[in-house]
């Protein structure tokens, strides 16, 4: 009798312990996952933006240059259509009204089909992985330099700030997302 | 479990001996002694203080392992949210800077090459070519205003706060099913950033590539009109 007092006390200690053990785990899964979350999302985010830039920019250039090639039809046809109304529109035919591009080399159009294939968004692995993040990072560079030749080769000026480099990769930690810079950041929940 | 047995004592002492040294996952964390000592010599019924007590232990070791282990899960299963909408907000602001840089006169080191083919072929005439330069003019100022403010909603707080004030991410995962934060901010970015998808006509630039691309492979040469 005495025994199973004892021992009851015991479990029951232990009971309360697990009890709460299971709540935390339950909790702290869940504010984890979410802690990590949201520091990636803006992670991910801040990397590919600048990717994103850069492919932007490629497809303008691109059009530009197929503009070029083509100048008779396109500046016969309408290079004085511009658009007076008051909604700009950006479609691909705008490039039509910019200045022709300065004299260039073929060289400018194999950076450009380098630079397009570096950024490709179908290429592009997004996952967090070593591998992945290490592939992205070395194309960003890659592409970040392609952008610059070809930038100079079209005649254009030098971003004013650095737009164009690949953001400081340092902010973006190592792609391991390591819980030690979870600290720093402003989670909100 | 039980410590040591103490057949010899009284009912009262050998409670207090299981108070006392107590389950060893309470060593983690010490100081918690002072409410078991005075409680302990009571009643049994200060149950609900020993629950309390214990429980609490629990769910701080539970917290803590938990939490730490699943930063990471949740890290790497919001990366790729980010990094696709990352993409396409910069897509977009890529093209914009894209138009910009196009429509500025050129007076780099570009024009030191006297474009004069390429002049000529612009302006018909004087005249023609300060309208156009004008028009060119204001084309820009009207990129320049969108642009800025592409910028100003495509910045990553304010991509993930669209619905005003930061974003409210339910940590809990109670009721089963409550969505993950990466679906819930991935909502919040895609709205904004469709909206100016939408507004940049991004698959209209993407569909004129691939026909440039597929004109490129098939280089026979003069299908240069293929374009509209």
């Amino acid at each position: 009798m005495e025994h199973n007092l004892l021992d009851s006390l015991l479990d029951v200690e232990e009971q309360f312990y697990n009890e709460g053990y299971e709540l935390g785990t339950a909790d702290g899964a869940a504010t984890g996952y979410t802690e990590g979350s949201v520091f990636a999302v803006e992670k991910g985010f801040e990397k590919f933006v600048e990717m994103g830039r850069l492919y932007g920019k490629a497809l303008v250039w691109a059009q530009r240059l197929d503009m070029k090639s083509s100048e008779g039809a396109a500046a016969q046809a309408d290079s004085t259509t511009g658009s007076t109304t008051d909604t700009l529109s950006l479609d691909p035919s705008i490039c039509e009204d910019m200045p022709s591009l300065p004299p260039h080399s073929s060289r400018l159009a194999r950076n450009l089909q380098t630079l397009l294939e570096l950024v490709d968004p179908a290429t592009l692995d997004m996952s967090n992985t070593e591998e992945a993040v290490n592939d992205v990072d070395e194309r960003l560079k890659g592409a970040a330099t392609k952008a610059k030749l070809i930038q100079r080769a079209m005649g254009e000026r030098e971003d004013p700030a650095a737009q164009v480099e690949p953001k400081d990769m340092s902010t973006s930690g190592d792609g391991s997302g390591s819980i030690e810079d979870i600290s720093a950041l402003s989670i909100r929940h | 479990m039980s410590t040591q047995d103490n057949p010899a004592v009284d009912n009262d002492n050998s409670l207090d001996d299981i108070f006392g040294s107590s389950p060893p996952q309470n060593t983690l964390n010490a100081p918690l002694p002072p409410t078991t000592a005075t409680s302990q010599s009571t009643e049994p019924s200060d149950l609900p203080g020993l629950r309390r007590q214990h429980v609490t232990a629990g769910y701080r070791d539970g917290t803590s392992a938990s939490k730490g282990a699943h930063v990471q899960e949740g890290f790497d299963g919001g990366f790729p949210v980010g990094a696709q909408l990352g993409m396409r907000a910069g897509t977009v602001l890529g093209i914009m800077e894209g138009l910009l840089r196009g429509f500025e006169e050129r007076n780099g080191p570009g024009v030191v090459k006297k474009p004069v083919r390429g002049q000529s072929a612009v302006s018909t005439g004087t005249d023609g070519a300060t309208e156009i330069a004008e028009l060119r003019r204001q084309k820009r100022e009207q990129l320049r205003v969108l642009y800025e403010a592409a910028l100003k909603e495509l910045d990553v707080q304010a991509v993930f706060a669209e619905a005003g004030g930061a974003p409210e991410i339910a940590p809990r995962a109670e009721d089963g099913e409550e969505e993950r934060a990466e679906v819930q901010l991935g909502r919040k970015g895609d709205v904004v950033i469709a909206k100016w998808e939408g507004r940049v006509g991004v698959p209209g630039w993407e569909e004129n590539m691939e026909a440039l691309e597929m004109k490129e492979e098939g280089k026979g040469g003069g299908q240069a009109v293929e374009h509209s």
